[in-house]
């Protein structure tokens, strides 16, 4: 069908200095089935800058990032790209500038996770990019310690291990811009941890990261700001210290948590937990593989 | 509670055959390759016995000899005997065409729907598609229209074909995927409704018309013509090689909707596109031949798990599995009773059935329930 419909030409995006803005949101509002999911949001977020977006449950965090990658119409004020209105693109070439990470990317056949993330690619068949697919999809898979997967099937993997492999996809597309719903989810710490650390790589490459997290710990380890959201608008903008004090946190959340600073400035987020009193039922107990 | 060590192992040795099963096959390209060879190799191979064998038994090398004396080289000796030639390219040839034909559109079919509907379990014929293209061509026949020359009955067929692939496609889906029970009642309902249209057609036939709706409802390659081949031939030519440009994409779509769009895909495009080219295919397959039911379900099922799930491969390969499937069906319906033309869409739901249900039931205990 291509034959009659020669492949137009796509704008290849210009790779942005740190500091610049090149995701914007201007009074942004969705409302859904006349419920007000959003409500005027404003933010910028700028190259060079990892941005995690928190908040409780049903506060609107993924349908402010579906509002971003234009899934979700907005109802009211403008989201722009690269310093122009996401309609202004087409599909490849918001695919070019921004990659996305849903929540449970499920696989309908049974593709290898090699397949994948080469499928992370498709955004630059056709240009000189391409010639380097070997080599970025090698590396992206060898960064989320995926490269044992690479034969696997992945319908056949478990729930942390499709993590690696999706995210291994979002990094292999290689956008300025990197949009990640609750990639941690399934994760152990180990690999919790890996993933944010390459959220902060690539964001020190130049490039915009926005991380939806619930791991509070996390956000506050390895963001540069955090967005706190509550009930559809933001609650606190600004550097994990200014947005994670404990009145603040406990409000959002309607939770006790308690914000503790360490010696290194590092930040200790913990709700507050009553003492249990414990009950032990077996007399068996295995602490470091021996039987005590 | 921790699994024990036996539950473990039994565990770990059901994920190890889970693999294997599902992937760790070797599907490397020259898996692929020996797929296609094998595959041009049993086709071209039964088209000639199928072209020998029948009620005129014509020795393979005069059948051979026939085929070289058409194109202009006289190295073989044609077939001996009388009305051989007659036989082999008025009766066997543009039947066998057809055969090849209609299975590469039926096959092709099966693959872009089982992917557009991100559902293995997609297929013209279970999903109603090929009831509803039977509703424009009963039509035709039942009033005689001849408004567009010979191309009437494949028109009204592409006409109908399509309307019931949009409805389909807009009934059942969510969120860009088909859940089995959705797609399986949709196609309950939409077969329903085309088979009563069907048997108003067939009662409201005279007699004579009547004969020749029952008959070709149940799908057979008998008394098929050089004119209709050449009138289905290019639709399906047309259809199998504009989906080879979407292979990519259809592949992309494996993943969801939305992350296809995140992607690059214009999905939108891409969906309507291949229910263009769906309605395409099976109109042309159904228009002379009839409904032939599970083509398109058993062939892509088996190249998948030989080949793997990428469509450039699976399509053509899809393409290639159809027509040798239906050649060896036809030629099963034509020889298996003498003297008797067994309906070839009766034959291949005889198998196709219990292989769907088959289907239905792994990806029930897959999934764990029948979404």
């Amino acid at each position: 069908m291509n034959i009659l419909n020669p492949r137009r030409t796509h704008r290849p995006p210009v790779p942005p200095q740190p500091g610049d803005i090149v995701l914007e949101l201007d009074g942004v509002g969705i409302e859904i089935d006349c419920r007000t999911i959003l409500n005027r949001i404003d933010l910028d977020i700028r190259a060079g800058e990892l941005l995690a977006i928190a908040g409780p449950n049903g506060a609107g965090k993924s349908t402010m990032l579906g509002a971003i990658t234009g899934d979700v119409p907005v109802t009211s004020g403008s989201i722009s790209l690269f310093g122009e209105p996401i309609a202004a693109w087409d599909a490849t070439e918001l695919a070019m500038r921004r990659s996305v990470l849903m929540q449970n990317v499920d696989v309908t056949f049974p593709f290898t996770v090699d397949d994948i993330v080469r499928m992370g690619r498709s955004p630059w068949e056709g240009t000189p990019d391409e010639l380097d697919d070997d080599m970025i999809v090698a590396s992206a898979m060898a960064m989320t310690e995926s490269m044992s997967l690479a034969e696997r099937v992945y319908t056949s993997l478990s729930g942390g291990e499709r993590g690696r492999a999706a995210f291994s996809r979002v990094l292999a597309q290689a956008a300025p811009i990197l949009l990640l719903d609750e990639p941690t989810a399934a994760m152990d710490v180990k690999h919790q941890e890996m993933l944010m650390r390459l959220g902060r790589d690539y964001a020190e490459a130049g490039c915009a990261v926005v991380v939806i997290v619930h791991a509070l710990d996390a956000a506050a380890a390895w963001s540069d700001r955090v967005a706190l959201l509550e009930r559809g608008r933001i609650a606190a903008l600004g550097t994990p210290e200014e947005v994670f004090t404990s009145a603040r946190l406990s409000a959002v959340y309607q939770c006790p948590i308690e914000v503790l600073r360490r010696g290194d400035g590092s930040l200790v987020i913990l709700p507050e937990r009553p003492a249990v009193s414990r009950h032990v039922y077996g007399r068996r107990q295995t602490i470091h593989g021996k039987e005590t | 509670m921790t699994a024990s060590p036996t539950q473990q192992s039994r565990r770990d040795a059901r994920i190890r055959a889970n693999a294997a099963d599902l992937g760790l096959a070797a599907r490397t390209p020259r898996v692929t390759a020996f797929t296609f060879i094998v595959l041009a190799a049993g086709l071209i191979v039964m088209t000639v016995v199928s072209a020998s064998l029948g009620q005129l038994i014509i020795p393979f090398d005069q059948v051979l000899g026939s085929v070289l004396d058409k194109i202009g080289l006289h190295w073989l000796q044609g077939p001996s005997r009388a009305f051989g030639e007659e036989a082999l390219w008025n009766v066997r040839f543009p039947r066998i065409v057809m055969a090849i034909v209609v299975g590469a559109a039926l096959g092709v079919a099966g693959a872009l729907m089982q992917g557009v509907f991100g559902n293995p379990l997609a297929e013209p014929g279970t999903v109603g598609v090929s009831s509803g293209a039977a509703v424009g061509a009963s039509c035709s026949i039942l009033m005689g229209w001849d408004f567009l020359g010979a191309l009437t009955t494949p028109a009204l067929a592409f006409a109908c074909g399509l309307f019931t692939t949009l409805s389909v496609y807009l009934l059942a889906r969510r969120d860009g995927r088909t859940e089995v029970v959705t797609l399986i009642l949709t196609g309950v309902a939409v077969n329903a409704v085309a088979g009563a249209l069907i048997s108003f057609c067939t009662f409201a036939a005279p007699t004579s018309a009547r004969d020749q709706i029952v008959f070709w409802q149940m799908g057979s390659f008998n008394g098929s013509r050089w004119n209709q081949v050449a009138l289905v031939a290019p639709m399906c030519v047309v259809g199998v090689i504009a989906v080879q440009f979407m292979a990519h994409r259809l592949d992309l779509l494996a993943l969801g909707e939305k992350p296809a769009r995140h992607l690059g895909v214009d999905v939108e495009r891409l969906r309507f596109r291949s229910m263009l080219v769906v309605a395409l295919l099976v109109s042309s397959a159904v228009a002379f031949c009839g409904i032939i039911a599970f083509v398109g379900l058993v062939v892509p099922h088996l190249l998948r798990i030989i080949i793997g799930p990428g469509h450039r491969a699976l399509l053509p390969a899809s393409a290639l599995g159809g027509a040798l499937l239906l050649t060896i069906a036809d030629f099963a319906a034509r020889t298996t009773i003498r003297f008797a033309d067994l309906p070839i869409g009766m034959l291949t739901s005889l198998v196709g059935g219990p292989f769907f249900f088959w289907l239905l039931r792994r990806s029930r205990s897959k999934s764990g329930g029948w979404a």
